[in-house]
């Protein structure tokens, strides 16, 4: 078994003399030896490679990468590997690379026959290029996953999660070789190598490559509806080509970036979902649970977060009876059932039996029981703020574990929207952490944050780095108001960066629980040179949108 | 940093969103400056030689800034020695990230990346030129080259700048083997870069003005082979922006008498310089330098550090032959030691440590750079290995962004301290 990366390794080749190679896409648990022998801030697939590859005898990189080249050298110099090779790939397609490429196939096929023990089989090769040849994208339309490879247990979230079928066009995924030469069978194994060079060479181009028209293709297909932009943490290739076709595609899109790590199931399925209800091609929902509803006169919002659990309770003419804001806790289910419990005492009635219905929302919406819908936050946040401030055109959502930009048209309905990855800066958690590191509590930091005197920067973008730099400024006497002022200019710079990257527009409205730090919004305004408007209830404006998607849907 | 460079930093980063092109009469003015100044720099032992090569690169800034028209945009390994024959300005934007963190107005650049899209975690000396190019700060060139060493950023970024400039792109595609059938593959395609350099800029080659380039280049090769044989036994008042200049003379300046004169000056100033003083811990420095950090500059450049070397700027020291220009300058990318495995770059580092008498190693794992990240610890063991206390620190060249720079001091007065008790 020998495992390889990168969708130009001469897999045909290897197979004729005897390998049997294995795409290295698994997910795994940490990155324990890769960081031991590379660095933290390598490319997570690559440390990935290595983790995965060290249970392997034999393994083939490809100079694809900076980080391949480098777990390839590390790995070298362990000298574990029954076999361990390095492919020379040219960055560019002509005569001169493809004579290269040939070159370096003939020196890659003696050094593995050497080891493995068999002669080239030329029949083998011919059989394996010949299956290499139908590459069919799904019948009808599809959606598809561009981009840098993905890890095979996300790639099954995302064919589960998505309504259309979806074909893998990342850079380990669109593997295709153009149809045999006829006189292959006579062909000299030079002249052969020659022929698999070019074809090779004639695959959609990966982006390390320097003539990338040929990428055009993977887009431009007619059944094509939508597309999975999928980037790695700390691969640089794909992030260019993701904003370049944000600002030129057609087809709706969706960003998602990963570790190869097992991720947080709340937060792809939240994007996923909230994809799929962009397409309108949601997958069917399950029935509302029989004889439990149907039954009340009332419709409910419940908006699980990671902090908070928010429900709202509307009437059939919209009008909110009933609200609550309870602590999440450690289980869902119970913040779920503290909330129900407090609306219910407002509104004199004995449990979930008097609502229609009741929409979930949040990362916890999987897992209320006596919820009978669910939808994503992005979703149902749009619709709150839509109802709250119609002329609002950017949503700005900032929460406890993740901030968002919703971009809405004229209707309400939502255009684009970004979500931040793992990273807690500039969410409310960061805000939680200085808080804590301050002694002040979070009502008291954000009055403190309005009174500064001296306009502080805090420069640095990571958590961790911000949280010593706070450290720094304590040390050297400034007051915790100046202080306080720099960690809001520092987190309305991240989000000033995801709202335009978004290609959010005014009026901006902003939501969440850290739209009640006023610091944060005033330097907000500062950098996006333009007033926000902020709801009387920020926190409650996802159990809003939730509750009145339960009344539209029940109609 | 100078409080009058941070005010001259804040004026640019306040110009840039609403007035991009006095933004870059700000910058002209200020490396117009340090050109005028550093030309006439009269300054005893090596602070003349930093002060006149800072000048001649601050000038090439200026040129290329004022006649972008007459500019080719190249990255810092690209072989510049036709571009000088030419007559033409060679533009390199990762020496302008270094210039504008030290006009202390990088944020506002690397900003304006992230706002477009690019990565956080992008090389961010990458990121700074390209948020130099989109908020209109830097000109279009006439013609953008790259060669694929050392690292996948030059991929990306160029091809960005060359579509968002609309302007032609020759990539060189650097094979990772070294050996004589690479040269002859990069040879080809210098020619060929060549052509296109003279059609475009409607300037016929002088193919004595290339060989002549390439002589000068071998000239200074020479000079600095001479000044690292006595560099070891010598002390001197070597800093952060002075090992940055060694790197810029031996590639991009490489082929200009500025380059040579420098490595001359060196040269001088080391065979005039007092012996190796015992109580600064001489240090070799693996990769780009973070000399807009005040907190570095007073560990590394003061009287309890000596910094004696950088790999980058010894990358390539072999002979160059001006009968041969295409085949010398592609000898020169491909034998570089930042080509091929990792294992070429550490060997060729431990043995230039070895012979500037270090007694430590430094490995700067600048924000982004995969290639250095991946090596950090290999190098690490190879180093110590050999007898040679090696830290890895983690840091960024032009993006105080991206550093803890209290973490980095402690790394760095420990490691200094560890030094220092080595020698007890």
């Amino acid at each position: 078994m020998i495992g390889y990366t990168c969708k130009y390794t001469p897999v045909e080749l290897l197979e004729a003399l005897g390998g049997y190679p294995v795409l290295l896409d698994r997910e795994v648990p940490d990155f324990q030896l890769a960081e031991s022998l590379t660095h933290a801030n390598l490319c997570c697939h690559a440390k990935a490679a290595l983790e995965q590859g060290c249970g392997l005898e034999e393994l083939i990189f490809t100079d694809c990468c900076d980080s391949a080249r480098r777990v390839h050298d590390v790995l070298s110099r362990r000298g574990t590997h029954a076999f361990l090779a390095l492919m020379d790939l040219p960055h560019q397609d002509g005569p001169c690379a493809r004579t290269r490429l040939r070159d370096e196939l003939i020196r890659l096929a003696g050094e593995y026959s050497a080891h493995a023990g068999v002669s080239f089989r030329r029949s083998v090769f011919l059989e394996q290029c010949s299956r290499a040849q139908a590459h069919p994208l799904p019948p009808g339309p599809f959606l598809a996953v561009l981009g840098a490879r993905m890890s095979r247990p996300l790639l099954e979230l995302v064919r589960a999660k998505l309504p259309l079928p979806v074909a893998d066009l990342t850079c380990s995924g669109n593997r295709a070789l153009p149809p045999l030469p006829p006189e292959a069978g006579r062909m000299s194994f030079d002249a052969l190598m020659d022929w698999y060079a070019g074809a090779l060479l004639s695959m959609p181009p990966c982006m390390r490559m320097a003539d990338l028209s040929g990428r055009r293709a993977l887009t431009e297909h007619p059944g094509l509806k939508g597309i999975v932009y999928h980037t790695v943490k700390f691969c640089d290739y794909y992030g260019f080509e993701y904003t370049q076709l944000q600002k030129t595609l057609a087809l709706p899109m969706i960003k998602l970036e990963s570790d190869f790590t097992p991720q947080p199931a709340g937060q792809l399925a939240t994007r996923l979902e909230a994809f799929a209800e962009s397409l309108g091609l949601e997958r069917s929902k399950p029935a509302p649970a029989a004889g439990t509803r149907q039954t009340g006169t009332l419709y409910a919002g419940i908006d699980s977060g990671s902090t908070s659990t928010n429900m709202v309770v509307l009437d059939g003419q919209r009008r909110i009876l009933a609200s609550a804001v309870v602590r999440t806790g450690a289980k869902a289910q119970n913040g779920a059932q503290a909330a129900l419990d407090q609306v219910c005492r407002q509104l004199g009635v004995s449990g979930p039996e008097a609502f229609v219905s009741v929409l979930a929302t949040g990362y916890g919406r999987g897992n209320i029981p006596f919820a009978t819908a669910s939808r994503t936050e992005i979703t149902c946040h749009a619709k709150g703020a839509f109802f709250l401030h119609p002329q609002a055109r950017t949503i700005i959502d900032i929460g406890g574990q993740d901030s968002k930009v919703i971009c809405l048209d004229e209707t309400g309905a939502v255009t684009g929207f970004l979500m931040n990855d793992k990273c807690a800066a500039g969410t409310g958690r960061f805000l939680e952490m200085m808080a804590r590191t301050l002694e002040l509590d979070l009502p008291e930091m954000s009055r403190r944050g309005l009174e500064w005197k001296q306009d502080l920067t805090i420069s640095s973008m990571c958590t961790v780095f911000a949280e010593s730099e706070v450290i720094s400024l304590i040390a050297d006497n400034h007051s915790d108001s100046d202080i306080i002022h720099g960690l809001c200019k520092s987190i309305a710079a991240r989000t000033v960066s995801m709202v335009r990257r978004a290609g959010g527009k005014p009026p901006y409205m902003m939501t969440g629980g850290v739209a009640r730090n006023l610091g944060v919004v005033r330097a907000l305004e500062e950098q996006l040179d333009a007033p926000i408007y902020l709801p009387e209830a920020p926190d409650l404006c996802g159990a809003l949108g939730a509750a009145l998607l339960a009344l539209e849907e029940s109609d | 940093m100078e409080k009058y460079i941070e005010i001259l930093g804040a004026m640019i980063e306040k110009q840039v969103p609403k007035n991009p092109r006095a933004a870059r009469r700000l910058l002209n003015a200020a490396y117009s400056w340090v050109r005028f100044s550093g030309g006439r720099s009269n300054k005893p032992g090596v602070v003349s030689a930093y002060e006149r090569l800072n000048g001649a690169v601050a000038g090439t800034l200026v040129d290329s800034f004022r006649h972008p028209d007459q500019a080719v945009m190249v990255n810092i390994f690209f072989p510049c020695e036709m571009i000088h024959a030419l007559g033409l300005h060679p533009m390199f934007p990762e020496g302008l990230s270094a210039y504008l963190s030290c006009t202390a107005c990088q944020h506002v650049f690397g900003q304006a990346a992230e706002e477009y899209g690019i990565s956080e975690s992008f090389c961010s000396y990458h990121k700074t030129m390209l948020g130099a190019a989109l908020t209109g700060v830097m000109p279009a060139p006439l013609l953008i080259a790259n060669t694929t060493l050392a690292c996948d950023a030059n991929q990306l970024s160029f091809r960005q700048l060359a579509g968002q400039y609309q302007v032609p792109h020759v990539v060189i595609d650097v094979p990772d083997q070294v050996n004589e059938d690479a040269v002859a593959y990069v040879a080809g395609q210098l020619r060929q870069a060549t052509a296109r350099m003279e059609d475009l800029s409607g300037r016929k080659l002088d193919e004595n003005a290339l060989r002549a380039a390439v002589d000068c280049s071998r000239r200074t090769i020479e000079a600095q082979r001479a000044f690292l044989s006595v560099r070891g036994q010598v002390s001197l008042n070597t800093t952060m922006t002075g090992e940055l200049c060694s790197l810029i003379a031996n590639h991009v300046m490489l082929g200009r008498s500025e380059a040579e004169d420098y490595l001359r000056r060196l040269l001088r100033c080391a065979k005039a310089a007092p012996p190796s003083n015992p109580k600064r811990k001489r240090v070799f420095w693996l990769h780009t330098l973070p000399n807009w950090q005040d907190s570095m500059k007073e560990l590394l450049e003061r009287d309890r550090c000596e910094l004696v070397g950088t790999d980058l700027s010894i990358d390539y020291l072999g002979d160059m032959d001006p009968e041969h220009p295409y085949e010398s300058m592609a000898r020169r990318v491909v034998y570089s030691i930042n080509n091929g495995p990792a294992l070429r770059r550490v060997e060729a580092s431990l043995a230039a440590a070895r012979l500037a008498g270090a007694e430590g190693a430094i490995v700067f794992c600048h924000w982004g750079c995969k290639q250095t990240m991946g090596l950090s610890q290999l190098a690490k063991e190879t180093f110590e290995a050999a007898g040679l206390p090696t830290l890895v620190l983690d840091g960024d060249g032009c993006d105080s962004r991206n550093v803890s720079d209290g973490q980095m001091s402690t790394r760095v007065s420990a490691f200094l301290e560890q030094l220092e008790g080595d020698a007890l």
